[in-house]
């Protein structure tokens, strides 16, 4: 089992790093601008001059392929790190100075915990209108909860531990316990929680821009490109599954590597 | 006497680890064998093997379990299933989590009837109530319809006694029955089993690291150490001239009946882990009576206790 | 003895517990909306001038469209009125559609897609069960390995790019099933499919997991040692035993399922409220899309509520306390 799981967060780690190195060297890599109108292309099959084909506007699938894998890691991180921001602050001053704070901060998390992800998303959508601030809002938004709920429990084990205790009653500083005693050791548990939200935060990214909420023209992402391709999926297929190819394969690489990670740091959730 | 079972040379590994180096003994009909030992000597495994429930992990290598004239070893895994249950039953020590949370005890108790003699479930619950009633649950009607949460420990303890005595079996295997009662109940769970014995006139395989018990208890004893059995005889004879070193010490810092004690630590030094046995006589390191011969080559059970001191005297 | 005070402490039990999730669910729909009417209020662009279009100069009729919709009134007199007609089950008029009712225009949408999602998760929930308890029993073979890579596979593959190798697949290259629209039959096929399938593998890890920590409990122990037949070990001892936790994993499933509706109503034209909520908000018919933001949340909190009283009813522990 150790041997198999290992293998799945070796090929997890192989797919992701592959992703990001097309996302980094992406505009290096594209042999067209991912903009350029062709008409003498449109629909283009695979081969030839455009590798993977051309879109309804002759564009090069290709060049827009590596720029959506540059635009859907690029949100994801957004998110990612506005999300531990927001989580970890508010999670730690919950846990930590709880009372009041905390009962407010705990019942905002409920409340968020009560809509569905998507619904929040297209609230947001419609206020801030579709586009890449309203998906990076709105993923924050359904995010932070989780990780300020971890937080507060890591913080709230910790307080009672031994060490802690001793700062606390020698009179140290309360930053100082923060920074020195609290945030190390409760940074590895959230970098997992973290790691194994990329792959969601990837395919709700892709989701909302599928539904034509997110990322919008002429910026490409694999989630619009697939919408623009399923249209068109009888003539010409190749766009809806290049895009959809790129997608499953970053999404199982961050799934496998997240939980490559969690049997490596917990190893008693192996059987798992 | 005719014996019940016959267990001969009985091993069993955790993968490359035995844990249980040969074991013969037999249960007579109608008597009481207590097993004693520390944690870890292979008293428990010993009572799963019985069973033939030890979990994916261990393997019994060698050896047979002669039951009523048949080799419980050579028995497919459904005929062995026909065995469990009916002709032995088992009870465990744990009494909190030995019972199905979900399920009723009534239903607990009934399905033991449903499956091997093929009641209905109105005439199986109603069985249920008698057996209950025998193993002295009071207001049994309401007790059928109680999920175990609802019972205390020892409750429970009596709904498993039910549950194993449900069929009537020839042998009950007990695995610590009371190791996890409070000291009173402890006392009258010994007083329920003794009763039942002496009704349906079952042997009885009682695993136990509690002396007190085993006097209260049994007619014969077997003391385990690191896997091999090193004295066996009579309770009355064991108790008042044990032989083997590590008897002796056992029944010097016996607690009297009912007194808890988790494990037997009184000893000196550690019982030592199966894959580390030592050489020559396994509990050499500990024995203060410990001579040369006693490290350099294993003893063998002759006469009832595998020791080169005892034997010699 | 003490049963009858016992019972009836349960049942006080029971109703501290019913009154503290209604009271919840309230508070959640009031923040809700609270949120949409806040909403309504900050989207971009005047509705009126949008609604009027060509007729922009027309001043009477702005004014009597401006009464129609009630935005000439004051800001708490409207949220009173709002909150009101939502209690009614009336979220007030379209912009998109002059003069309907938001009512009228959910209508279709209303009949599809929470009928959908409930159907979807009806049958993914025995799948997934039968699924993982497939894989549990096999633990350590090739089988269960398989099982657990198609699971991981089915997990990290979104449903729209599963429903685009789906659809070449079975409507192009193998052309047995339709890709738009809805109301025979077979149209409602792939659609399923594409809901169950993420909503399945989800269940199937989810029990895999709890059924090999139930296998190693003392009472299936005990199960075998009363000589009972494996399957009766397994699915009447072990399996009702993983329901308990697997019940509460219910509701991220159905709204899981919720979000998949928005996706599979895009992919085949079907008239649901997703699509619907989808269209509005490009139209900018507000009201609209918080009326099906009103609705969504109330379907999750009552499926939420239903998991809940779900879980009391699996777990006679439960019903004593909390």
């Amino acid at each position: 089992m150790t041997l198999l799981r290992n293998r799945h967060a070796v090929i997890g780690g192989v797919l992701v790093g592959f992703v990001t190195l097309l996302a980094v060297l992406g505009p290096w890599l594209a042999p067209f601008d991912y903009e350029a109108v062709d008409m003498e292309a449109v629909w283009a099959p695979p081969g030839g001059e455009h590798l993977m084909g051309a879109d309804a506007l002759g564009r090069d699938v290709l060049s827009r392929f590596l720029v959506g894998a540059r635009v859907s890691l690029g949100v994801a991180l957004s998110v990612l790190a506005i999300t531990l921001v927001i989580g970890v602050t508010l999670g730690v001053v919950s846990g930590y100075v709880g009372g009041l704070v905390d009962t407010l901060v705990m019942r905002l998390a409920d409340i968020i915990f009560a809509f569905p992800e998507l619904i929040l998303a297209i609230l947001v959508a419609a206020v801030l209108g579709p586009g890449k601030l309203a998906v990076v809002v709105s993923l924050a938004l359904v995010w932070w909860p989780g990780i300020a709920r971890l937080t507060r429990s890591l913080v709230l084990s910790l307080k009672s531990a031994l060490f802690v205790d001793a700062a606390i009653t020698s009179g140290t500083p309360t930053a100082r316990i923060l920074l020195q005693h609290i945030l190390p050791n409760i940074a590895a548990p959230i970098a997992v929680r973290a790691s194994l939200g990329v792959g969601f935060i990837i395919m709700a990214e892709a989701t909302l821009s599928f539904l034509g909420l997110g990322v919008q023209e002429p910026e490409p992402t694999w989630g619009a490109m697939i919408r623009d391709g399923i249209g068109a999926l009888r003539t010409d297929p190749h766009l809806a599954l290049f895009a959809s190819l790129g997608l499953a394969t970053v999404v199982i690489g961050f799934n496998f590597l997240g939980d490559g990670l969690r049997d490596w740091l917990d190893p008693k959730a192996s059987s798992r | 006497m005719k014996a019940l079972l016959e267990v001969r040379d009985l091993r069993v590994s955790f993968g490359a680890t035995e844990v249980l180096d040969g074991i013969d003994f037999d249960v007579y009909e109608g008597e009481v064998l207590a097993i004693v030992g520390e944690s870890g000597s292979g008293k428990s495994v010993t009572a799963l093997s019985m069973m033939r429930l030890l979990g994916e992990s261990a393997e019994i290598t060698s050896g047979s379990l002669r039951f009523s004239g048949r080799d419980l070893l050579e028995l497919s895994e459904d005929e062995m299933r026909k065995v469990r249950g009916r002709e032995i039953a088992m009870i465990f020590q744990e009494p909190m989590s030995s019972l199905n949370p979900v399920y009723t005890a009534g239903f607990q108790v009934a399905e033991v009837l449903e499956e091997h003699f093929g009641y209905s479930r109105k005439a199986a619950l109603e069985k249920a109530r008698e057996l209950f009633e025998m193993v002295g649950i009071p207001a049994p009607e309401e007790r059928l319809r109680s999920y175990p949460h609802e019972l205390s420990g020892g409750m429970r303890q009596r709904v498993m006694i039910a549950m194993a005595m449900a069929s009537e079996p020839k042998l009950l295997v007990a695995d610590e029955p009371t190791t996890a009662l409070d000291v009173t109940i402890q006392a009258q769970i010994l007083a329920l089993m003794k009763d039942v014995r002496s009704r349906f006139g079952t042997s009885v395989l009682f695993i136990t690291h509690d002396m007190g018990v085993v006097a209260s208890i049994a007619d014969r004893m077997l003391v385990m150490y690191a896997g091999q059995i090193v004295e066996e005889g009579s309770v009355e004879s064991l108790f008042e001239s044990p032989r083997h070193p590590y008897t002796q010490r056992l029944l010097a810092c016996a607690p009297s009946i009912g007194e808890r004690k988790e494990r037997l630590s009184v000893i000196e030094g550690f019982a030592p882990s199966p894959d580390a046995y030592p050489g020559g006589c396994r509990f050499h390191p500990r024995c203060s009576e410990a001579i040369e011969r006693c490290s350099a080559e294993p003893p063998r059970l002759v006469r009832g206790v595998r020791c080169w001191v005892a034997e010699d005297s | 003895m003490h049963h009858v005070s016992l019972r009836a402490a349960t049942l006080r039990a029971v109703w501290r517990f019913a009154f503290r999730r209604v009271f919840g669910i309230v508070l959640v729909l009031f923040v809700a909306v609270v949120l949409t009417f806040g909403a309504l209020q900050y989207v971009p662009g005047d509705p009126i001038l949008i609604l009027l279009g060509d007729q922009s100069g027309d001043v009477e009729l702005e004014a009597r469209l401006r009464a129609e919709y009630g935005l000439d009134r004051p800001l708490t007199e409207q949220f009173v009125s709002y909150l009101g007609g939502v209690l009614r089950g009336d979220f007030g008029l379209s912009f998109r559609f002059a003069s309907t009712p938001v009512k009228d225009v959910l209508a279709t949408g209303l009949a599809i897609s929470p009928v959908l999602a409930l159907v979807a998760l009806v049958l993914s929930v025995p799948l997934g069960i039968g699924l993982g308890t497939f894989a549990a029993r096999r633990k350590g073979t090739l089988a269960d390995s398989l099982t657990m890579f198609v699971l991981v596979l089915g997990i990290s593959i979104p449903n729209f790019a599963l429903a685009s190798f789906l659809v070449y697949l079975f409507a192009v290259r193998v052309p047995l099933l339709p890709v738009a629209g809805w109301g025979t039959p077979a149209q409602a096929v792939l659609p399923l499919v594409l809901l169950i399938v993420p909503a399945m593998v989800y269940i199937g890890r989810l029990t895999r997991t709890y059924l090999l920590e139930v296998l190693q409990e003392d009472y299936i122990r005990t199960a075998r040692a009363k000589g009972l037949r494996e399957h009766l070990v397994i699915y009447r001892h072990a399996l009702r035993n993983t329901l308990v936790p697997l019940s509460t994993s219910i509701g991220i499933i159905f709204g899981g399922l919720l979000s998949g509706t928005f996706v599979v109503e895009t992919i085949f034209n079907i008239p649901g409220l997703g699509s619907l909520a989808i269209q509005s908000v490009f139209a900018r018919d507000y009201p609209v899309v918080m009326a099906v933001v009103l609705l969504y949340t109330l379907f999750y909190s009552l499926i939420n509520l239903g998991v809940d009283l779900l879980y009391g009813v699996l777990d006679p522990r439960i019903r004593l306390s909390s």
